[in-house]
């Protein structure tokens, strides 16, 4: 955080997106290690505007969902039920003042061209890039619907770039190999390690005497897939970005569910005018046990031909929007700051794939 | 006759950067909270200065407990979360309530507790102290400020929070904001616990602006700065996943904190470059 923190101050970024699981347990110890948590980000997120997207924690530790929307903004679960509730106050004088003002005052949700009126998920435009962060914890329709909205809302030509970031990854090397797994325990409602990829792949679980059956990885991934990627495809959204597993993976450019073909059906393994979305995962920002070995390989075989490089060790992603041909990602390991993974996408030609 | 030795240097040399890399991975650091209080319903009087405790035998049991085995020279007697034992043994679903870890926060050592209680406590957080400061992006013009305070009882609605705000040291006008009151932790806590926001608009890119906070009953906050989105071209951090408020201070190797204040330390960040073998960072 400290070089983030630092960047910040020396104008190598403006801002931070943060992609969910801010951290363990907010609302444990009656909500006191959230406290701490955000005392401690005091220091960089005083001086550095951030965007925060909600992850598996902020819905599953104990709170559902509270701690974040609070955080975020202030719409609660459990906190608009009372008539009588006084919660929400403005300087505001009337019922049309009241509501202008929560609507100007609260955050991303109110802002973007399409308000979502949530912080669960919402659209910001940033000059020549506009970010969309959802919440993959529950895909619903009106999020779907929201999306496609503000997807089509963004004139490319004065916003060529749109990258879509939630707290899951779609594609990663680690789920494919583990398409058979319990989703129960990817999705973070079993316990996860911190040392490893975070998330045991464990056997799917036995039926209940109830009838409920544990779904598969491959399931739910299929399920988020179906919904997610013709958006991505509709709007040619030029990146994902995720986190949840705790490591670094990149993909080429991504068509129909692998790398994107040329008109001979040879595989384009550039970033140069990308034909689909490229997918990243960046989800080792400092979970517990990070260690300092960065390890940086090619997850490229026959069986993944859409996978690139796949990394260990706490990193952070940088994106710099060059001009609106032309972005930038840099993977930064976050012990020495060094970046290493680099890569230029161009983009001539921004529109539906 | 020469092996020997050498061999020798190899392994006290493998055994020492086996340690150095072992508390390097501690990843917490030490975390002071000189706002925060002993409670006084489980302690008598005060909390101890962390380097005259009442025993050898305790002096040691709690100096193990900071990152450097010591307190920090500035620790007075204040709750912290120290640093060599915060988020120790913690994992997802798990993790025990042990005081000196610091699960629950930071914490003292109370000279003389109530009847049934550990000298080493919890602290309990101070009223009317604006804390979590932080700005959140709105739009490309606008940020977001909020921050949290606790006070004994929910304040009148006539309040609202303020922030004294410019882009000049010297020339900071009022913004009025929102609270709202957080009922989940305000139950859970027994007082009132408010979030408040206040929105900074029309902000020039790349300007640097200035600006305190404080809600309708609370202090002022410390002078902050921060510096307006440059739209033009637009660069940002991306990243998921930091975790524990504890051990997320890996992310965090250089400094830590005394209140408002930073303080770096050269000794976390010798063991980081000689681990990283790296100088340039």
């Amino acid at each position: 955080m400290q070089n983030l923190k630092t960047d910040c101050e020396n104008g190598v970024i403006d801002f931070i997106v943060h992609m969910g699981d801010h951290a363990y347990d907010l609302a444990g110890a009656g909500d006191k290690r959230g406290d701490a948590y955000m005392n401690v980000f005091q220091p960089t997120l005083s001086t550095c505007p951030w965007i925060p997207i909600i992850g598996n924690h902020e819905v599953n530790d104990g709170d559902h969902y509270q701690r974040y929307l609070n955080m975020t903004w202030g719409e609660t679960l459990g906190d608009s039920d009372d008539e009588d509730d006084t919660s929400i106050r403005s300087t505001a004088d009337s019922a049309l003042g009241e509501f202008l003002t929560k609507a100007t005052l609260f955050g991303l949700g109110f802002h973007s061209s399409v308000p979502s009126n949530t912080s669960r998920y919402f659209g910001v435009t940033i000059g020549s890039i506009h970010i969309a962060g959802l919440d993959l914890n529950n895909l619903d329709k009106g999020q779907l619907a929201w999306l496609d909205d503000d997807l089509a809302s963004i004139d490319r030509k004065v916003t060529p770039w749109i990258l879509v970031s939630s707290h899951f990854p779609m594609y990663h090397p680690l789920l494919q190999s583990n398409l058979n797994a319990s989703s129960t325990f990817y999705l973070g409602d079993g316990h996860e390690k911190f040392t490893t990829s975070g998330h045991d792949f464990i056997p799917l679980m036995q039926c209940q005497n109830d009838g409920i059956c544990d779904e598969s990885v491959g399931m739910w991934l299929n399920s988020i897939q179906s919904k997610l990627l013709p958006l991505l495809k509709k709007h040619g959204v030029d990146l994902y970005d995720a986190g949840h597993v705790h490591d670094y993976a990149s993909t080429y450019p991504m068509c129909h569910g692998d790398v994107c073909k040329d008109e001979s059906g040879k595989d384009i393994k550039s970033f140069n005018e990308p034909k689909g979305t490229i997918h990243i995962t960046e989800g080792n920002g400092g979970v517990p046990g990070v260690n300092g070995t960065n390890t940086l390989k090619s997850c490229n075989s026959k069986k993944k031909e859409w996978c690139r490089l796949h990394g260990t060790g706490g990193n952070h992603g940088r994106i710099i929007v060059l001009n609106s041909t032309h972005l930038k990602y840099q993977h930064v390991e976050n012990p020495t700051g060094k970046v290493t993974d680099d890569f230029v996408v161009q983009q001539s030609n921004h529109g539906p794939f | 006759m020469d092996k020997a030795p050498t061999h020798l240097r190899t392994i006290l040399q493998f055994t020492t950067i086996s340690f150095w890399l072992y508390v390097a991975h501690a990843d917490v650091y030490d975390y002071l909270m000189p706002t925060w209080k002993i409670n006084e319903e489980t302690c008598l009087d005060t909390c101890m200065e962390w380097e005259k405790l009442p025993t050898e035998q305790e002096q040691k049991r709690i100096d193990s407990t900071w990152y450097n085995g010591k307190a920090p020279s500035n620790a007075n007697n204040y709750c912290a979360m120290p640093g060599g034992s915060a988020g120790k043994f913690e994992c997802d679903g798990c993790t025990k309530d042990v005081v000196t870890n610091s699960y629950a926060g930071p914490w003292c050592y109370c000279k003389t507790p109530k009847n049934g209680h550990n000298h080493t406590q919890y602290c309990v957080p101070p009223i009317n102290v604006p804390e979590q400061i932080n700005l959140q992006v709105a739009d490309v013009h606008s940020v977001v400020a909020s921050f949290v305070t606790r006070e004994a009882t929910v304040p009148s609605n006539k309040g609202v929070p303020i922030a004294y705000f410019g882009d000049s040291k010297t020339n900071l006008h009022k913004v009025p904001g929102i609270t709202h009151h957080y009922k989940h932790l305000s139950s859970a806590e027994g007082m009132s616990y408010s979030l408040h926001f206040i929105k900074f608009g029309n902000l020039t890119k790349g300007k640097t602006y200035f600006y305190k906070v404080q809600s309708a009953t609370s202090q002022l906050s410390e002078l902050l700065s921060f510096r307006a989105i440059d739209y033009d071209q637009p660069k940002f951090g991306i990243y998921g996943d930091s975790k524990s408020p504890l051990l997320f201070f890996f992310l965090l190797p250089f400094l830590y904190t005394s209140g408002s204040n930073i303080y770096f330390s050269g000794y976390y960040c010798t063991l980081l470059f000689a681990y990283s073998g790296s100088l340039e960072a």
